[in-house]
């Protein structure tokens, strides 16, 4: 599998991106196996675009493996079920309170990544994942000038929409 | 005005990075990477190899669509899957002779002109979308004689929980429960993915005392692993590398499509083919 175009190597985007977006996606799904499963459609996806292939190509794949992953959040109907039974890929608390409440953190965090509109809740994961403004811009096809505008509205949003479900309480660490 | 929007910010970062995952996981890349070299091979054999014009567009389609669209979700399937699609076969749910043999596997009339194996892993999200979505698609074709399912396992390496499900699988086939029990692994995927506790999910379809069966064969018959092990060799001559994957045959030609393949296309390229066939 060479690269499709030939000013893009693939290989190389490849052994430099995969690790990052598998984690990224296990982050936001909680589940290693099916994180992998999502990077390798999401760069699948690149390779057979090449339109997409090129100096974009990191924001693009990168927002098509959150986007997996946010639907996989999403279309699942048992999610109070999937999530509490979840034995996430996540540090190490020193006692079981603290493991509960981390656990407890997590489920609300993806609650409410579910819930938030989906560009939004794209900004925020991509951001967190990294993605300087300009390939935030370039990955979410925004005007550079207004992602920070965007962003700061999808935090807001998350902040809202986190504090109406679980108020201060959910703030307790 | 800005110190307000720091602190949300701050905020924000603090409730997503609970998400973190520790360093000291690395994703396996190099098996990553020869999945999508054999979907690269698999997709340059097909190009090369189309035997018309217009069935190498068809199939070209297939594969081009055939990227899911969304979550591999279990949703919307009030029956049975294989119950619908495969309503005549389960008087027939036996092994007649042998781990080679595993008819229960079978669907369809044995003369139907093709043959559509199906090679899945229980834990992929994408071999539960084309269980909910696909396999149902292609009932008429099975109940008009035209086509014939064989589910195959194909067990990836990295799914911690794939082979434990495809021994309960095969248990309740053997039991004559397949179907029941194929769509209950299935639409449960998420959730027995956590813990691999498969038969908490099968007591709505199974009665206790056929559960239980069931559970004792999956913790020890080793029948079932030479079922497994005979469905991964003839992956192994397929060379199937990923999941799912269907397996078209007609008049003595083999089709490979990786992927969930888009239903309108697929259909469209089975009926070309029993067209082809008159």
């Amino acid at each position: 599998m060479a690269a499709s175009e030939g000013s893009f190597d693939f290989e190389a985007f490849f052994q430099a991106h995969y690790e990052r977006i598998a984690r990224s996606i296990a982050r936001i799904i909680g589940d290693r196996a099916r994180a992998e499963d999502f990077a390798v459609e999401a760069f699948w996806r690149l390779w057979r675009h090449p339109k997409v292939q090129g100096a974009n190509a990191g924001g693009w794949v990168y927002r098509t493996a959150v986007r997996l992953a946010l639907n996989d959040l999403r279309g699942d109907r048992r999610r109070s079920q999937y999530e509490a039974g979840r034995a996430a890929p996540q540090k190490s608390p020193e006692t079981p309170e603290q493991a509960h409440a981390a656990a407890e953190e997590r489920r609300q965090v993806r609650h409410v990544l579910a819930l938030l509109d989906e560009r939004q809740a794209e900004l925020l994961l991509l951001r967190t994942s990294g993605l300087s403004y300009e390939e935030l811009a370039t990955a979410m096809d925004l005007n550079p000038a207004s992602v920070g505008t965007f962003l700061s509205r999808a935090q807001q949003a998350f902040r809202k929409e986190y504090l109406k479900r679980y108020g201060e309480q959910g703030n307790e660490r | 005005m800005e110190n307000k929007e720091t602190n949300v910010n701050e905020w924000v970062e603090e409730r997503l990075a609970s998400l973190d995952a520790p360093g000291t996981w690395r994703p396996d890349a190099v098996r990553a990477r020869k999945r999508l070299g054999g979907r690269a091979c698999a997709l340059r054999w097909r190009r090369w190899m189309g035997a018309s014009a217009t069935a190498a567009a068809v199939v070209l389609g297939i594969v081009v669509l055939g990227a899911p669209r969304a979550c591999a979700t279990p949703r919307g399937c009030a029956a049975s899957l294989w119950q619908r699609v495969f309503a005549t076969e389960i008087a027939a749910h036996r092994v007649a002779s042998g781990p080679l043999t595993a008819t229960f596997k079978e669907s369809g009339a044995p003369t139907a002109p093709i043959t559509c194996e199906i090679y899945s892993d229980y834990q992929c999200p994408f071999c539960a979308q084309m269980f909910t979505q696909t396999v149902p698609a292609l009932s008429e074709y099975v109940k008009a004689g035209k086509v014939r399912l064989v589910h195959r396992d194909f067990p990836l390496s990295q799914h911690q929980y794939a082979r434990l499900a495809a021994r309960y699988a095969n248990a309740a086939g053997l039991l004559g429960y397949y179907d029941a029990v194929v769509d209950r692994i299935f639409r449960t995927q998420k959730i027995w993915s956590q813990d691999g506790d498969i038969a908490a999910q099968l007591t709505q379809v199974l009665r206790p005392d056929a559960l239980q069966k069931v559970r004792e064969m999956a913790d020890s018959d080793v029948e079932l692993d030479q079922i497994v092990a005979a469905d991964m060799e003839l992956a192994a001559k397929e060379q199937i590398r990923e999941t799912p994957t269907l397996v078209i045959v007609s008049r003595g030609q083999r089709q490979t499509i990786a992927g969930v393949p888009d239903i309108s296309l697929l259909k469209r390229y089975l009926n070309e083919l029993l067209a082809d066939g008159k």
